[in-house]
C-alpha cells in the first residue's frame, strides 16, 4: 500500500452536524436544569432559556439524522435493538430526552408553569430528563466506539469529550441566545452570565485534557487518523476549526467575561461571539472526529491490504488522441 | 532408429497427480466416455414462466464455451458453464455473463439503414434513413451482380473476430485434410473475388507452424506433460481468462510445471510463474538467438537423435544457400559420417547423419545445415543478448540449462502400449506480443529451432499442434524432400503482375493479413500497380478503423471505396462509414452451432482428440435484425453464385466433408441451419440432428484420445522430418527477386528494396527494426500492449457492454498506463496524473499507475478502449486507445514475411495540461 | 449441524472477475456495486514482485458485528450460518457499513441504469429484487443455496478456485482444504470468526 489509507466515506456532514445538534440540545438543556436549581431570579432566564433551547437543537438534529438514512419513513424499527445496538439506544435515549424536554418546556415554561407548582414532580421531570441528556451527551462516543473496524474510535475518552463538548457548546449557544434576547430588548440580568462562563471555562479545561489524552492515546493505535487531523487533509479544520475555534477562542473568552469585571455590552458581545465561534468549533470537532476515522485494513496472513472502497467512483478519463500519419 | 531410453514413465503415473486433485474438487472427467455423448436434455418447456436454454458464448475467437442461458419471462437473466461440456466443465468467464448487457444494450443497431449524407467519416452524421430489409438486399444484391459480371475482383470481403462462427465467411471450419494446404473463406471464393480481407495482422502469427509443424494457427502446449514452459510476450490462457485454457494450465501449475514468461511486464500468468524474465519488447529475438547459442556452444547438449533423423538438420546446404541435391535424383544429400560419403537423405543405409563439418562435393563446399545454424549463432551470446534484451547474461545461461534439463533428452513416455520420446519443456514462441515485431517470423522460427534441438516437437509434453491429429490431416506428412509439407501461408500465395489482390498479397506472399497496405492502396493504386478500383466492401465482422493501426490512412482508404456494406452489431466506425447497414443479430440471438476447433493456447488428456459440436438456442430477437448467413445466402442467390458448380453449396460440401446423401444438393436453396444439420449428421451420425444437438447443448465423441491425439504416432521415428533450417524461405525471397526482375517492378513503398530482402534467409539472426535502434533519444520509453479478461478483442462489442465497463472501472489496473514506479519518480510524474503518450506515429492521452509490474523502460496499456463514434455509448469514449501510436508503413512498422507490424513503438510522455 | 462457508483457493484465482460478474448477473444489482470483488495489490519490489488477487465478499462472521449495531434487526444471522439483511426492516443508516471489519457492505443510494438514460430489460427485471436507501450484500445466493445449489461465483469460477459447503461437516470439501491447505481467514485478531476462508498462495518459485 503506497499512499496514506483513505478515511472513511459512509458518514458525512449530516452525522456530524447531528452529532454536534443532539449533544448541544441536551447541554443546553443540563445547563438549563443545572442553573434552574439555583433559586435566584437572574438564573431563571438564563435555565428557561436553556431548556427552550433543548428542543430546536435535538430536533433539527434528530431531522438530519433521518434525513441522512435512505428509507426514512421506516425510522420507527429504530429502537427494536437497544439490547445490542448503540443507535438503537440512542434513538430510546434522544427521544425519551425529547419527551421530556417537551414536557419540562411546556408544563414548565410555556404555555403554562404547572410544573414549577410541584416542585418534587419538576424536579423529578429535571432529574429523567437530566440523566437522558447525559446519556445523549454521552452514547455519540460509545456509538462510534462500537465501530471496532476504526480504532480511531474506540477509545474511552470519546464519550467524555463529547460529554464535555456538548456541555460546553451548551452553555455557548445558551449565552449567545441570551445576549439575542437581551439585544431585542429582554430583560435579564447578566450575572448568571458570568457565572455560565465560570462554569463553562472549567468546562473547556477539562474538555482540552480529555482531547489532548485521547489524541496522544491515538498516536499508536490509530495513527494514521491522528496524521490526517494534525498534518493531513483535516489539519485546517482541526486546528482552525476544533483548537482555535472550539479551545483557545472560547476559553479567552469565557475567561474574559467571567474573571473580568465587565459591562453590560462589551460582556453581551462577547457572548455573542463566543458563541457563534464557539458553536462552529462544536461542529469541527464532531466534524474532524467523523471523517477522521480510518479503517483498519485487511490483514491477510499478516499483509495490509486496503479493503474495498465505500463509495462507487470512477477514476476513468475520456479518450483523447491524434494520428500524425498521412498516407 | 531407435533413440536411447534413459528414463520411462507411463502416462497414467504422471497423469495421477492431476486425477488426485480433481477428485479432491470435484472436477470432471469427460474422457472415460466412449461413443457419442450429449448433455442433459433442457426443460422442454417454461415453468412459472422460468427456464434455460442451451447456448454456447461469443465473447472471444474460440467460442467453445457451452453456457445454460437462463430466461424468466423471455427475458434473459443468467449465464452458466454447462456442466456437460468437456471443454468448460461449467465454468465461464467474465464475457459471457456480460453478454446478457450485450444483447440488451440500447446502442445496437436495430433496423436496416440506408446512409444519406454522401460525406463520410467516423464522427459524421451518416443521416440514416431506414429502409426495409427487401431495399437492403435489392440494392446490395444488384450491385455485387454488376460488379461480378464487370470484374469480380472489386468487390472486397472482410473478415475479422465479430464473426468467427459464420461458416460462409470463415474459413476455419475447414478441417481435417480437405484443401488444407490454402484456406478459403466460402462466400468470397464462391462469388469469385481474391479480395479477402482479415481485419487481424496484429496477431500474424502463423507463418513458422504453418511451415514447421504443418498447422494452423500456432503450435500450442501440451499441458499433460509439460513441465517446463517459457512464454514470450503470449498467453497460456489465464490473462484472458479464456476458461478452459485456464483450467489446464492451472491443474499443469498444481502439477508443478514451471512458466517462465518474457514480457515486459508481469501479468497474472506470470505472477503464478516460475521466473518472469522483464524484457525490452521487440528484442525477444535476440533472447532466443542466445538461447541457440548457449545450446550448442556452452551447454554442447541437445536431441541428437531428434535433429539427426526428424529435422532436415543434416541436409546438406550448398553454397547458394540451398539443399545440396543429388545429381540424378535431385534428392536433398546428407553425410554418412561413419562411411564418410553422401547419400540421399532416404538412404536407409545411413549409420550416423553427420551434423557438423564441411565437405566437399564435385568441388564445391558444402556444410550440414545444422552447421551453417551453428556457425552464425557464433555472434550471438547471452552477453550480447543482454545488451539488447535488459535480460542478464546469467539469466539467460539459467535459464537454457534449466531448459536443457528438463528436456529429459532421452526419455520416452508409454501412451496405450505405444513408446513415444517424451520431452517436456516447450518454447511458446508464437505468441503475438513477440511476434507482432518487425523480425517476429524469424524469432517464432528461431523457437521453432529450440523446440527442436530438444526434440520437443510433436510428442508428449512439447510443443504439438494436435489441430488436427490423425492421419487423414496428413499433418507431418513429408513432401518429396522429406520434410513435413508447409501448408497455407507457408506456402505463399501465387505471384502474379498487375496484382489481383488489393492488399497485396502477391508481394507479401506469405501474409496473413495487410490491411494496412489495403489502405495505402486505395489512395494510391498506380503506384501499386493495382489494374482497377475497389467498388465495394462487404463487412463480416471487423472494423479495421479501429482495430488496426494507421486510423486516418485507413480511414481515407475507405471513402474511396463507393458503396460500403456492413453487417453491423454497433455504430462503430466501419458502420458510420457504410452505404446500407444490414443490422445483426447479437450472438444470443443467433440460433447456430459451433464445431470445436482445438484453442490456441494449450490442451491436455482433457480435451485430446475431441471432436465436438456446441449449439445454440436463440433469445428471441429484440429488434430487426437477421442472422447474417440468411441474408448472404439470399444475396448469393440473387446474384447468382449459391448454386452450381464452385457456387456455395459446393463449397460447402467441400469444408464440410459432407459425403453420400449429406450432400448439399448443388442447385437446391437451403438455410443455413439445414447444412448445419447434414454437418452434425455427417459428423456424429444419422440418429443426431441439429434439433437434437440444439435440445442436448453439445455432442462429443473423443475420436483420437491418448496416443492417438499425437502427431508423432502417425509418423514416429524417421518417418518425416521439420524443417530447422528454413530453405523454403530463401527460396520465397528469390522468387520474388525474380518476378520483380521479370516485370521490371519494385516492391511498391519500400524505399530500400534490400530491406525487404533481408527477412528472407534461411536461418533467423538479429534485425533490430527502426523502433529498436531507430528512434530519435527524445523517445526514451516502449510502449507495449496486451489483451485481458474484460477485453481481449471487440468481439461481442467488448468495448461498449455496460457490466464489462463497470468492472473495469473498478479495477485499478486496467484503466491505465502503466509505468515504472522509480521511472516516474525520475519524470517527476505522479500516480493518476493524466499524460500524453506520444510516437512519432500518434498520440493518446492517459492516466498513470505506478505500478512495479512492469519494466523500468517500458510503459503500458491495457486492451483497445477509447476509439469511439458519437453514435456509441458514453462507456466506449473512455480509456487510452493504444493503437493510434503504431505504423503500418511498409518499410518502417512492417514484418514483410508475415505482414504483422511493429506492436511496440518508442515513445515519450509528458505531462498533459 | 450445517454452518455454510465457502473456501477460497488463492493459488488458482488469476483475477479474471468472473465471480464479480457473476455474482452481478445473478443478483442484478444496479451500476457501482459489488458484492463480490477481487482487490489486486502489488508486494515486493520490480523485478521480485507480485501480484495478489484477494476475492472478498460478505464473510459470513459467525460473531457479525454488523449484526451487532444494527438498530432495527434488519440484519440477522440465520441459523446454517448466512447473515441476512431484511430490507423491509432495513432504515438505511448504515451504521454496518462502518462496523463491518471487511467493508463488505453496499448502499443501494441511486439507481444508477447501465446504459444512461435506458434501463435495460434485466433491470428492469432485477431492480425490483432491491429496495432503494437499503445496505445490501452477498447472502450466499440463498434462495439457490436452499435450491440445492451452490452460489452464483463458485458456480462460475473460470479458474476451479471456490468452493461452498459445510464448515461444520469435518468430512466436506470445505473442511478438507482447510485443514490440508492450511485455510486462513482475514483479519483473526477482530475475533469475527469469518466463514469465509482462504488458501495460501505459494510463489511458484519467484520471490
Amino acid at each position: 500500500m503506497e499512499r496514506a489509507p483513505k478515511t472513511q466515506e459512509v458518514m458525512g456532514w449530516k452525522v456530524a452536524a447531528s452529532l454536534f445538534l443532539i449533544a448541544t440540545g441536551a447541554g443546553s438543556y443540563l445547563i438549563g436544569f443545572l442553573f434552574g436549581l439555583i433559586d435566584s431570579a437572574e438564573s431563571m432566564t438564563l435555565s428557561k432559556l436553556a431548556v427552550i433551547l433543548g428542543v430546536p437543537f435535538v430536533l433539527v438534529g434528530g431531522c438530519l439524522l433521518l434525513c441522512d438514512m435512505g428509507q426514512k419513513s421506516k425510522f420507527y424499527h429504530m429502537i427494536s435493538r437497544p439490547g445490542s445496538s448503540w443507535m438503537s439506544r440512542g434513538a430510546f435515549f434522544v427521544t425519551l430526552f425529547l419527551v421530556f424536554n417537551l414536557i419540562h418546556l411546556f408544563t414548565g415554561i410555556w404555555p403554562t408553569t404547572t410544573l414549577l407548582t410541584y416542585p418534587a414532580l419538576y424536579f423529578m421531570v429535571g432529574i429523567i430528563a437530566s440523566i437522558l441528556a447525559v446519556l445523549t451527551l454521552g452514547y455519540t462516543g460509545f456509538l462510534l466506539g462500537a465501530v471496532k473496524a476504526i480504532p480511531f474510535w474506540s477509545s474511552s475518552f470519546l464519550p467524555w469529550l463529547f460529554l464535555f463538548s456538548g456541555l460546553s457548546t451548551g452553555a455557548m449557544a445558551t449565552s449567545l441566545l441570551f445576549s439575542v434576547y437581551r439585544f431585542a430588548g429582554g430583560e435579564a440580568s447578566v450575572q448568571s452570565l458570568a457565572g455560565l462562563a465560570h462554569f463553562n471555562f472549567f468546562v473547556i479545561i477539562l474538555e482540552a485534557i480529555v482531547l489532548f489524552s485521547y489524541l496522544g492515546v491515538m498516536k499508536s493505535r490509530g495513527a494514521g487518523s491522528v496524521k490526517t487531523l494534525t498534518r493531513g487533509k483535516l489539519a485546517k479544520a482541526f486546528w482552525g476549526g476544533v483548537v482555535f475555534a472550539a479551545l483557545i477562542v472560547p476559553f479567552v473568552i469565557e475567561a474574559l467575561k467571567s474573571f473580568i469585571p465587565l459591562s453590560t455590552a462589551p460582556l453581551l458581545v462577547l457572548a455573542l461571539l463566543g458563541g457563534i465561534v464557539g458553536l462552529l468549533g462544536g461542529y469541527m470537532l464532531r466534524h474532524v472526529v467523523v471523517y477522521g476515522g480510518t479503517r483498519i485494513p485487511l490483514n491477510v496472513q499478516g499483509q495490509r491490504v486496503a479493503p474495498p472502497p465505500e463509495k462507487y467512483e470512477t477514476k476513468v478519463i475520456d479518450s483523447d488522441y491524434q494520428s500524425f500519419q498521412k498516407a | 532408429m531407435e533413440q536411447p531410453k534413459n528414463a520411462t514413465t507411463t502416462a497414467r503415473e504422471s497423469s495421477s497427480k492431476v486425477r488426485e486433485l480433481a477428485a479432491l474438487s470435484k472436477r470432471l472427467d469427460f474422457t472415460k466416455k466412449k461413443g457419442v455423448n450429449w448433455g442433459t436434455p433442457m426443460p422442454s418447456e417454461a415453468k412459472n414462466g422460468e427456464t434455460w436454454v442451451y447456448g454456447y458464448c461469443m465473447g472471444c475467437m474460440q467460442a467453445d464455451c457451452s453456457t445454460r442461458n437462463f430466461l424468466k419471462d423471455g427475458t434473459l437473466v443468467n449465464v452458466e458453464g454447462n456442466p456437460d461440456c468437456p471443454t468448460n466443465q461449467g465454468k465461464v468467464c467474465p464475457r459471457a455473463i456480460a453478454g446478457i448487457m450485450g444483447l440488451y444494450n440500447p446502442y445496437r443497431v436495430k433496423v436496416p439503414l440506408k446512409r444519406t449524407n454522401p460525406e463520410k467519416g467516423p464522427d459524421i452524421d451518416p443521416g440514416w434513413v431506414e429502409i426495409t430489409w427487401e431495399e437492403a438486399i435489392s440494392t446490395v444484391s444488384e450491385r455485387f451482380k454488376k460488379i461480378r459480371q464487370e470484374d469480380p475482383r472489386k468487390l472486397a470481403v472482410w473478415e475479422g473476430w465479430g464473426a468467427p462462427e459464420t461458416f460462409l465467411i470463415t474459413c476455419k471450419e475447414i478441417d481435417k485434410s480437405v484443401d488444407y494446404q490454402y484456406g478459403f473463406l466460402i462466400w468470397p471464393k464462391a462469388f469469385g473475388t481474391p479480395n479477402e480481407l482479415f481485419g487481424r495482422n496484429l496477431c500474424a502469427i502463423h507463418y513458422a507452424t504453418n511451415l514447421t509443424h504443418g498447422h494452423m494457427p500456432e503450435y500450442i502446449s501440451d499441458l499433460e506433460h509439460c513441465k517446463y514452459l517459457i512464454a514470450p510476450g503470449r498467453t497460456s490462457g489465464p490473462n484472458v481468462a479464456a476458461t478452459h485454457s485456464t483450467k489446464r494450465f492451472l491443474d499443469a501449475i498444481e502439477r508443478g510445471m514451471k512458466v517462465v514468461t518474457l514480457d515486459p511486464r508481469l501479468s497474472p500468468e506470470g505472477n503464478k510463474g516460475y521466473k518472469w524474465l522483464p524484457v525490452r519488447p521487440g528484442t525477444e529475438l535476440a533472447f532466443a538467438l542466445a538461447m541457440i547459442h548457449t545450446i550448442l556452444y556452452e551447454l554442447k547438449k541437445f536431441d541428437e537423435w531428434f535433429v539427426k533423423n526428424r529435422t532436415n538438420g543434416p541436409y546438406l546446404i550448398g553454397p547458394d544457400g540451398h539443399y545440396f541435391r543429388d545429381n540424378t535424383t535431385k534428392k536433398p544429400l546428407v553425410w554418412d559420417a561413419a562411411e564418410d560419403k553422401a547419400k540421399t537423405f532416404d538412404d536407409r543405409t545411413v549409420k550416423d547423419y553427420a551434423l557438423w563439418g564441411e565437405h566437399t562435393m564435385d568441388g564445391v563446399k558444402v556444410h550440414p545445415a545444422l552447421q551453417l545454424i551453428k556457425d552464425r549463432m557464433k555472434e550471438y551470446t547471452p552477453e550480447w543478448a543482454a545488451k539488447i534484451t535488459s535480460i542478464p547474461a546469467v539469466t539467460i545461461r539459467e535459464v537454457t540449462k534449466e531448459f536443457v534439463e528438463h528436456a529429459q533428452i532421452g526419455s520416452t513416455l508409454e501412451i496405450d502400449g505405444f513408446t513415444f520420446p517424451l520431452r517436456p519443456v516447450q518454447f511458446a514462441g508464437s505468441g503475438r506480443g513477440a511476434v507482432s515485431q518487425r523480425a517476429g517470423t524469424l524469432f517464432d522460427l528461431a523457437g521453432k529451432i529450440i523446440n527442436e534441438l530438444m526434440g520437443a516437437v510433436e510428442v508428449p509434453g512439447g510443443a504439438t499442434g494436435n489441430r488436427c491429429p490423425g492421419p487423414c490431416a496428413g499433418t507431418l506428412q513429408p513432401n518429396e524432400d522429406g520434410v513435413v509439407t508447409p501448408i497455407m501461408e507457408s506456402i505463399g500465395g501465387p505471384f502474379k503482375f498487375p496484382p489481383d489482390h488489393v492488399a497485396m498479397n502477391e508481394f507479401y506472399a506469405h501474409s496473413h493479413a495487410t490491411p494496412q497496405v489495403m489502405a495505402r492502396v486505395l489512395l494510391n493504386p498506380e503506384k501499386y500497380h493495382l489494374p482497377y478500383e475497389l467498388e465495394a466492401m462487404l463487412n463480416c465482422g471487423a472494423n479495421s478503423i479501429r482495430s488496426q493501426m494507421d486510423r486516418q490512412i485507413m480511414i481515407d482508404g475507405f471513402k474511396k471505396v463507393p458503396f460500403i456494406v456492413t453487417f453491423a452489431l454497433n455504430y462503430d466506425e466501419t458502420t458510420m462509414m457504410s452505404d446500407i447497414v444490414f443490422p445483426e443479430h447479437h450472438f444470443m440471438e443467433r440460433m447456430y452451432a459451433r464445431f470445436y476447433l482445438v484453442t490456441h493456447q494449450n490442451l491436455d488428456d482433457s480435451v485430446r482428440g475431441l471432436t465436438m459440436a456446441l449449439g445454440r438456442n436463440a433469445v428471441r430477437p429484440l429488434f430487426d435484425t437477421r442472422l447474417m448467413d440468411d441474408v448472404l445466402i439470399e444475396i448469393a442467390d440473387r446474384v447468382g453464385f449459391l448454386k452450381g458448380p464452385g457456387g456455395i453449396n459446393d463449397l460447402i460440401n467441400l469444408a464440410f466433408q459432407l459425403k453420400g446423401k449429406h450432400r448439399l444438393d448443388l442447385d437446391t436453396r437451403y438455410t443455413i441451419h439445414e447444412m448445419i444439420d447434414r454437418r452434425v449428421k455427417q459428423v456424429f451420425g444419422d440418429e443426431y440432428s441439429f434439433e437434437y444437438l440444439l435440445k442436448h447443448g453439445v455432442l462429443y465423441r473423443f475420436d483420437t484420445p491418448g496416443k492417438l491425439g499425437y502427431n508423432y504416432y502417425y509418423w514416429p521415428d524417421n518417418k518425416t522430418r521439420h524443417p530447422i533450417y528454413f530453405d523454403r524461405l530463401k527460396k520465397s525471397g528469390e522468387k520474388m527477386r525474380n518476378n520483380l526482375e521479370k516485370n521490371n517492378i519494385k516492391i511498391p513503398n519500400w524505399e530500400d528494396q534490400e530491406e525487404y530482402f533481408k527477412f528472407f534467409e534461411p536461418i533467423p539472426y538479429w534485425i533490430a527494426g527502426p523502433e529498436v535502434e531507430g528512434a530519435p533519444p527524445e523517445y526514451d520509453l516502449w510502449i507495449c500492449n496486451w489483451k485481458t479478461p474484460f477485453m481481449p478483442h471487440g468481439t461481442a462489442d467488448t468495448q461498449q457492454n455496460a457490466w464489462l465497463a463497470e468492472l473495469r472501472e473498478a479495477d485499478p489496473y486496467e484503466m491505465f498506463v502503466w509505468i515504472n514506479t522509480e521511472t516516474a519518480g525520475k519524470k517527476e510524474l505522479h500516480d493518476e496524473e493524466v499524460v500524453w503518450i506520444e510516437s512519432r506515429w500518434g498520440k493518446t492521452k492517459g492516466k498513470l499507475k505506478l505500478t512495479e509490474l512492469i519494466h523500468p523502460e517500458v510503459i503500458g496499456v491495457p486492451a483497445c478502449y477509447g476509439a469511439s463514434t458519437p453514435m456509441m455509448s458514453p462507456d466506449s469514449k473512455k480509456g487510452t486507445y493504444y493503437n493510434i501510436l503504431l505504423t503500418g508503413k511498409e518499410d518502417v512498422g512492417m514484418d514483410p514475411i508475415s505482414g504483422s507490424v511493429t506492436v511496440s513503438p518508442k515513445v515519450k510522455v509528458y505531462k498533459a495540461k | 449441524m450445517v454452518r455454510y462457508g465457502m473456501v477460497i483457493d488463492l493459488k488458482r484465482c488469476l483475477g479474471c472477475d468472473t465471480c464479480t460478474m457473476a455474482c452481478k448477473a445473478a443478483n442484478a444489482t444496479t451500476r457501482g456495486i459489488l458484492w463480490n470483488r477481487v482487490l489486486k495489490y502489488e508486494t515486493g519490489k520490480y523485478p521480485h514482485v507480485r501480484l495478489n488477487y484477494l476475492p472478498v465478499l460478505c464473510m459470513h462472521c459467525k460473531e457479525p458485528e454488523c449484526e451487532k449495531v444494527c438498530p432495527t434487526g434488519a440484519t440477522s444471522k440465520r441459523e446454517d450460518g448466512i447473515v441476512v439483511v431484511d430490507n423491509e426492516k432495513c432504515v438505511g443508516c448504515r451504521y454496518c457499513m462502518l462496523a463491518c471489519v471487511y467493508a463488505s457492505r453496499t448502499f443501494y443510494e441511486e439507481v444508477r441504469t447501465f446504459y444512461p438514460g435506458h434501463m435495460t430489460r434485466f433491470e428492469q427485471t432485477g431492480y425490483d429484487r432491491h429496495r432503494l436507501g437499503t445496505v445490501e450484500k452477498c447472502d450466499f445466493c440463498l434462495e439457490r443455496v436452499q435450491a440445492g445449489q451452490e452460489p452464483s461465483c463458485v458456480v462460475s469460477c473460470t479458474g476451479h478456485a471456490r468452493y461452498f459447503g459445510n464448515l461444520d461437516d469435518p468430512n466436506s470439501e470445505v473442511s478438507r482444504l482447510i485443514k490440508e491447505r492450511k485455510g486462513f481467514v482475514l483479519n483473526p485478531e477482530m475475533n469475527t470468526d469469518p466463514s469465509v476462508y482462504y488458501l495460501p498462495s505459494e510463489s511458484g518459485g519467484r520471490d
